[in-house]
């Protein structure tokens, strides 16, 4: 058995079969790969075996993968002396250089010399598919591949490199000693380096602290430094038989140099030297990266270990605040975590004073000051605002939902500091992906933590309501009808007002809604004192919600910097309230047992009522807006309360939207970080108006029902105003998938839903309430007087009575809701209209003389119907209108005549429905038979 | 499940997949074709070394799966091999060549590179004679050449 190699094919003679056949011999590729195992004293050896591995050992490849495995290419960077290589040296350090240089390689004698030799030797190649390789047919493939997949790199020299080569062929010298003149080749680059460091190296082996590396430059830290940083390098491609011991020894006298320099580090910290802090980070750089000094200079900082700032500081704050009495309390801001601000400023101006000495210390590429900012956000923050956290969540829920928000703001001014840093910062993508980071656990628990907060508290608030309404069932009192659109409109102005406000601006706005002053004017209805004071409960509980959390960090960075948020509710008596107090409501006295019997219309009472609801804001910031909002905005207007109490309330909307304000508030400083976070929760809101809607119409008096669609309507607006104004910020308006979106159409819908049931069962019960008149006040002498008495051509009281009371209610409607609603509306009451009326005449009894009564009410009714403008009506009613001749007319026949008479009636009413009717005469007995038969005639036709 | 591998001279190796798996030329094969009990043909491979291959293969069935960035660690030792592998490699060097030949061909990079550090340990210290000597190599040099390629060497010697 015989490894063949293959001499005599570098002549150009073509191989001898008898000694290539039957031994299996390595391709060079494979044979590199042993020799790449090779130290590289056993190299010279190997070379000087054979032509064949000579070429291997002299080829760059075998020593490229050396230099590569020391860290570094070749890039001709490296000279000689080790003088000038204090920047090869940092080099090293770097990391390997990734990409490898290009060195042409012959190119284009290479491959004419294979073309030549592949036609020669086509007879070997064929022996190679057998699979009997001999080397050199081996070696033929590897450069008939090499140029067949790189057609045009082995024709010119270029940069790519072929798969292999074996470069320094003897039959190639010329090329060969260019391409290393040009290129210094990766064998002459290595040896270079080996010939330099080889002395120090092979030292080692005599494991001692003063090793020749020391001897020689220990006048030098830094040199010493580089040094050993190289021979280190030097150390990881294998060099000699024993180079693990070697490298053992070296490694050790590193670790021995590197403790030194940590110590005389630690000292420098330790004396607040600067210069010598830099020289000792400097060598240890060198060394290696110096991990283990950033590390040392991080940990000795106070700022991890003694620190004075405890997080419970804050709760004290709050324990203080709480104990005040709760009038001054509520004169007061909310804490507004001072402790906290301290702590965070303290943070700040450690982080600045540190960015100075690391720019002294370090050099920049040593990336220190985010290293030891990550250590502040990781260990310090963190660790302060988790406590905090868990303390207010176990002090109170609400303290919590501020502080989390409160905090993050701070962060993010901590944020904005070391981005603007002087002389060296954070870059700010890397920054902010760590205070994510930081802040992401808390902050999942905190969103979650505030949707239920919101939840609750809307929750709250409706019970409370429910509550008050349930214990206080006493006189409805109203708007006034005249003032209503004007209060509707001062109303929503305002409204838009105060959430329009700046953001900042507007979270120190005490949007107190309060009702003040309720002046019981005299009134001759005794039980008005009562809901008067009550209602004041519901209103003084909205100015709680002002309480909106103080932008402290806002605070320093904007110019309402000084300001103090206070919370004032301004109260204003209305002056006025005697101007309004002659306006007559007509008043249900509904009682709550009876409200679904339409019941007598009695004690018109005068309610002078006023309330006040004052917008107000604090006069500093308002002047600070730039909308140059009025200095007090008062919107005074005429209030509803019990109707409020026992139906909806404007308020109780206004205070869910302003909780949810604040909510979007505080979740507005994440909007940022979370993206659209504010309109989950405040989807969940919209919802929460919903079980106070659906109460409309029939169970409560018509005026109430009223009152109700009016303040749906305004709340509807509210809610859009709302919507317009805050949500838009964070939802995309056409996204029409988005929840938020959703919740609204569908709170939409559910109150057009519930006005439009509402509105069904107020038909129903008008027309209840004028059947109800109709057969109460109708008398039977109406339209069948006795002989005799004089009549008066006007309508009758009953019809009077009924018109009145369609008209005063759907007077109310109008401008309540869209015109379209109430054009359904009015139709269908109409309708309902005609068919009460007909069915209340069948059950009167006429006479030809109250058959002008009966014209006159008809005409009457006409009037009221052609009223409310809406056309398909008036054919009934015309038609209604001409059945009065049906009692007027003395002549049976012309009587039948008339009942024929189809155009008349306009198709609304039939043959047979005529008949009825003139059924109603009183005289009908004695000319029954002759319009009978003519209708039987008619029958018979 | 198993395949059947069938070598130069014809005989059938029934292997586990996940064996015959660790050859990454099998592997990708098996993909390609997807389920399939037709026989894999190795045409360069003589039942002798497929034997001992697949002995070694069945030994490292378990080991983990090798990322190609690893393997190619240029820092090579050619002293840290397993000591079965050690073992294993105690062969003659006709079988020596064949099995790195062979797990060259059927892409077993753990193969090759054991292979080849034992190659590599077999060359380490020899002078050039004996190295000669080791693998049957005829001297082609001229007494000046070796004369001359030592010169050019002796920086690299361990002095």
């Amino acid at each position: 058995m015989e490894l063949m190699f293959d001499v005599d094919d570098f002549d150009g003679r073509s191989s001898t079969d008898d000694i290539t056949t039957s031994v299996p011999v390595l391709p060079p590729n494979l044979l590199l790969k042993c020799l790449q195992y090779l130290p590289v004293s056993s190299l010279p050896a190997v070379a000087q075996a054979c032509r064949r591995l000579k070429v291997i050992v002299y080829g760059d490849e075998l020593w490229e993968s050396k230099l590569q495995a020391m860290g570094f290419g070749f890039r001709g960077k490296k000279k000689s002396n080790y003088d000038d290589e204090g920047e090869g040296g940092v080099s090293l350090l770097d990391g390997p250089i990734d990409s490898l240089p290009r060195f042409p390689v012959h190119g284009a004698n290479i491959s004419e010399m294979t073309r030549k030799r592949i036609s020669a030797n086509t007879s070997e190649a064929i022996g190679a598919v057998n699979g009997r390789m001999s080397l050199s047919s081996l070696l033929e493939e590897g450069y008939r591949s090499s140029v067949e997949d790189d057609p045009a790199n082995a024709s010119s020299s270029t940069s790519a490199k072929p798969r292999f080569q074996i470069p320094g062929l003897p039959g190639d010298p010329y090329s060969m000693i260019q391409g290393r003149k040009a290129n210094q080749g990766a064998r002459e680059q290595f040896k270079t380096i080996y010939k330099e460091l080889w002395p120090y190296y092979v030292d080692f082996r005599q494991a001692n602290k003063d090793s020749k590396v020391i001897q020689e430059f220990g006048s030098s830290v830094l040199d010493v430094a580089r040094m050993l940083a190289r021979l280190l390098a030097f150390s990881k491609a294998p060099l000699a038989a024993d180079s693990d011991q070697i490298n053992e020894n070296l490694q050790g006298t590193c670790e021995y140099f590197e403790n030194r320099c940590l110590h005389l580090f630690e000292v420098a910290y330790d004396s607040r030297d600067i210069s010598e802090m830099a020289k000792f980070a400097g060598v240890l750089l060198d060394l290696n990266g110096a991990q283990a000094c950033i590390q040392i200079f991080i940990q000795k900082n106070g700022i991890f270990f003694d620190n004075n700032y405890e997080a419970g500081e804050n709760l004290k704050q709050y324990e203080m605040w709480l104990s005040q009495p709760v009038v001054v309390r509520e004169n007061m801001a909310y804490p507004e975590f001072t402790p906290m601000r301290l702590f965070m400023e303290f943070t700040e101006m450690e982080l600045q004073k540190q960015g100075v000495i690391i720019s002294d210390v370090f050099p920049e590429e040593a990336d220190v000051l985010y290293s030891f900012t990550e250590r502040v956000f990781e260990d310090v923050i963190s660790e302060y605002c988790s406590q905090l956290f868990e303390m207010c969540s176990m002090r109170d829920k609400l303290l919590y939902l501020k502080s989390v928000p409160t905090a993050y703001r701070y962060l993010e001014h901590l944020e904005n500091t070391v981005i603007d840093m002087e002389p060296i910062n954070v870059p700010r993508y890397r920054i902010e992906k760590l205070l994510a980071r930081v802040f992401a656990p808390w902050l999942e628990r905190y969103l979650k933590q505030e949707l239920d907060w919101v939840q609750k508290s809307c929750k709250d608030q409706i019970d409370k309501y429910e509550r008050q309404r349930d214990s206080r069932n006493t006189e409805p009192k109203r708007m006034n009808p005249r003032n209503r659109e004007v209060f509707k409109r001062n109303f929503l102005r305002g409204f838009r007002n105060v959430i329009t406000l700046p953001y900042k601006i507007s979270s120190s706005i005490v949007a107190g809604v309060t009702a003040v002053s309720t002046s019981a004017s005299p009134s001759p209805a005794p039980s008005i004192t009562t809901p008067t004071a009550a209602a004041a409960a519901p209103t003084t509980s909205v100015s709680e919600t002002s309480a909106a959390p103080a932008p402290a960090v806002g605070a320093i960075t904007t110019p309402t910097k000084n300001k103090r948020f206070s919370m004032r509710s301004i109260t204003s008596l209305s002056g006025s309230s005697s101007s309004s107090s002659t306006t007559a409501a007509t008043t249900v006295t509904a009682t709550s047992s009876a409200p679904v019997t339409p019941t007598t219309i009695s004690t018109p009472a005068f309610v002078p009522d006023r309330k006040s609801i004052s917008l107000a804001s604090d006069a500093d910031s308002v002047r600070s807006a730039p909308g140059g909002v009025e200095l007090q905005q008062v919107v005074t207007a005429q209030e509803v309360q019990e109707e409020m109490n026992s139906l909806l309330s404007v308020e109780l909307a206004l205070h869910l939207i302003h909780l949810d304000k604040d909510a979007l508030q505080r979740l507005a400083a994440f909007a940022g970080l979370g993206g659209v976070l504010g309109g989950r929760v405040a989807i969940q809101q919209l919802g929460r108006y919903k079980p106070s809607t659906t109460h409309g119409g029939g169970v409560t008096p018509l005026m109430d029902f009223f009152e109700l669609v009016h303040v749906a309507d305004l709340i509807l607006q509210m809610v859009q105003v709302y919507y317009a104004e805050e949500m838009c910020k964070h939802i995309d308006k056409m996204d029409f998938l988005n929840e938020a979106n959703k919740e609204k159409k569908s709170f939409e819908r559910m109150i057009d839903d519930g006005v439009a049931a509402g509105l069904d069962k107020s038909i129903e019960v008008m027309i209840d309430q004028v059947a109800y008149i109709l057969a109460t006040m109708q008398l039977p002498t109406d339209f069948n007087p006795e002989e005799g008495t004089d009549i008066e051509l006007q309508p009758t009281n009953a019809c009077r009575e009924a018109v009145t009371c369609l008209t005063t209610h759907t007077k109310m409607l109008i401008g309540c809701t869209d015109k379209h609603t109430l054009d359904v509306f009015f139709q269908e009451l109409g309708l309902r209209l005609f068919n009460c009326l007909t069915k209340h005449l069948r059950s009167n009894v006429v006479s030809s003389q109250g058959g002008f009564v009966l014209i006159c009410d008809l005409n009457h009714y006409y009037n009221f119907i052609v009223g409310l403008k809406q056309p398909t009506l008036n054919p009934n009613f015309l038609a209604l209108k001409e059945l009065g001749n049906l009692f007027i007319i003395q002549s049976p026949s012309d009587l039948k005549q008339l009942i024929h008479d189809m155009e008349r009636f306009g198709g609304i009413l039939r043959i047979e429905d005529v008949f009825e009717f003139a059924e109603m005469r009183s005289d009908w007995k004695s000319i029954q038979r002759i319009v009978e038969r003519d209708r039987l005639e008619c029958c018979i036709m | 499940m198993t395949v059947i591998l069938v070598s130069s001279d014809n005989q059938d190796f029934k292997v586990d997949k996940e064996v015959a798996e660790r050859s990454i030329l099998i592997k990708n094969m098996l993909e390609d074709v997807g389920e399939s009990d037709s026989p894999i043909p190795l045409p360069n491979v003589t039942s002798a070394v497929l034997t001992k291959v697949i002995e070694y293969c069945e030994h490292h069935r378990n080991d983990p799966v090798q990322v190609p960035e690893e393997t190619d660690d240029p820092r090579k030792r050619s002293n840290d091999i397993e000591e079965w592998d050690m073992k294993f490699m105690q062969v003659d060097q006709e079988m020596l060549f064949e099995i790195i030949l062979a797990a060259n061909y059927l892409d077993i990079k753990p193969l090759l590179d054991v292979g080849c550090k034992t190659v590599a340990n077999i060359i380490k210290g020899k002078t050039p004679e004996e190295i000669r000597k080791a693998f049957n190599i005829v001297n082609d040099f001229t007494p000046e050449e070796e004369a001359q390629i030592k010169k050019e060497n002796e920086w690299a010697e361990d002095r």
